[in-house]
């Protein structure tokens, strides 16, 4: 307690401590600090998932196709590829970085696919090598990113394709960047896809633009233009 | 919250502040490794379109 003290010439003096703030105002304060934190949390999420993440997941997904690329065995045959998140290719893009690579397996899920492994085929379309239209999707960002360089793609790029017993080679032919809903450029014969032909042996690329935002797709075409037994020239050394 | 720890600890202002950080860190460490990837399904769920 503060009593006054009364001096001699009749001032009254208080000693001690001013009051502080009252108990309910310290109790707002608190409520404060918890959002203020809270939002401080939300931030380092955001960064957990563009950075830290992406390049863990990143990591993961590229030791893993390396150590598939050490046996041939170890891939589903393309003839008997039936669930989903069946391995049975591994894909190489020097474009992106002469150490890139990552697997290929059935089907777009999330999980087990895209977000574990890397790139998915999309089910129902062509098997790589065979007539058709051989399409993948990957994340453009966030779990590892595998297409994160897809933009880059151009004029004479190769992408390597290699199951258990063959390596294909496919050359860029376009880049379209188009919504999510327009499904058919996956298709057999890509309407938007100039000059294609009903015989032709095509590969699509798709992911999402722009990166980390996602509202549209981008869209890679390629074509075959070699196969083999042995590892083509430009492949992963 | 932030005061009361910053009372608890020892030392004088530079000292506290070194503890500070590291409590910080520590922090930091357990929602990247542990926190952030329990959550992570349901902060950032699979998006349903047209095609999976």
């Amino acid at each position: 307690m503060n009593l006054p003290e009364l001096l001699t010439d009749g001032t009254k003096v208080y000693w001690g401590e001013l009051p502080g703030p009252s108990k309910s105002s310290q109790r707002y304060f608190r409520g404060g600090e918890t959002l203020i934190t809270l939002g401080l949390i939300l931030l380092l999420f955001v960064g957990y998932k563009t950075t830290y993440q992406d390049n863990v997941v990143g990591d993961n997904q590229t030791t893993l196709a390396i150590s598939y690329e050490k046996s041939n065995n170890r891939f589903v045959p393309v003839n008997k590829v039936s669930k989903l998140g069946d391995i049975f290719a591994q894909i190489y893009v020097p474009r992106f970085a002469p150490t890139w690579t990552r697997l290929i397996a059935q089907g777009t899920k999330w999980h087990p696919v895209l977000n574990e492994i890397g790139v998915g085929h999309y089910i129902g379309t062509a098997m790589p090598g065979y007539v058709g239209n051989f399409a993948v999707a990957a994340h453009r960002g966030g779990f590892g990113g595998a297409f994160k360089q897809i933009h880059t793609l151009r004029e004479g790029d190769r992408v390597y394709v290699k199951t258990g017993t063959h390596y294909f080679v496919y050359q860029y032919l376009q880049t379209k960047i188009v919504d999510p809903s327009d499904v058919s450029v996956i298709e057999r014969i890509p309407p938007e896809l100039a000059g294609a032909q009903k015989q032709g042996r095509y590969m699509t690329m798709t992911s999402c633009t722009p990166i980390f935002v996602n509202t549209q797709r981008i869209v890679v075409w390629l074509e075959l233009v070699s196969k083999g037994t042995t590892e083509p020239e430009g492949w992963r050394s | 919250m932030y005061s009361w720890i910053w009372n608890k600890l020892p030392g004088n202002k530079f000292f506290k502040a070194i503890q500070a950080l590291i409590l910080l860190a520590a922090v930091v460490v357990v929602l990247y490794l542990f926190v952030f990837p329990a959550i992570d399904g349901f902060v950032y769920p699979e998006p349903q379109g047209p095609i999976q």
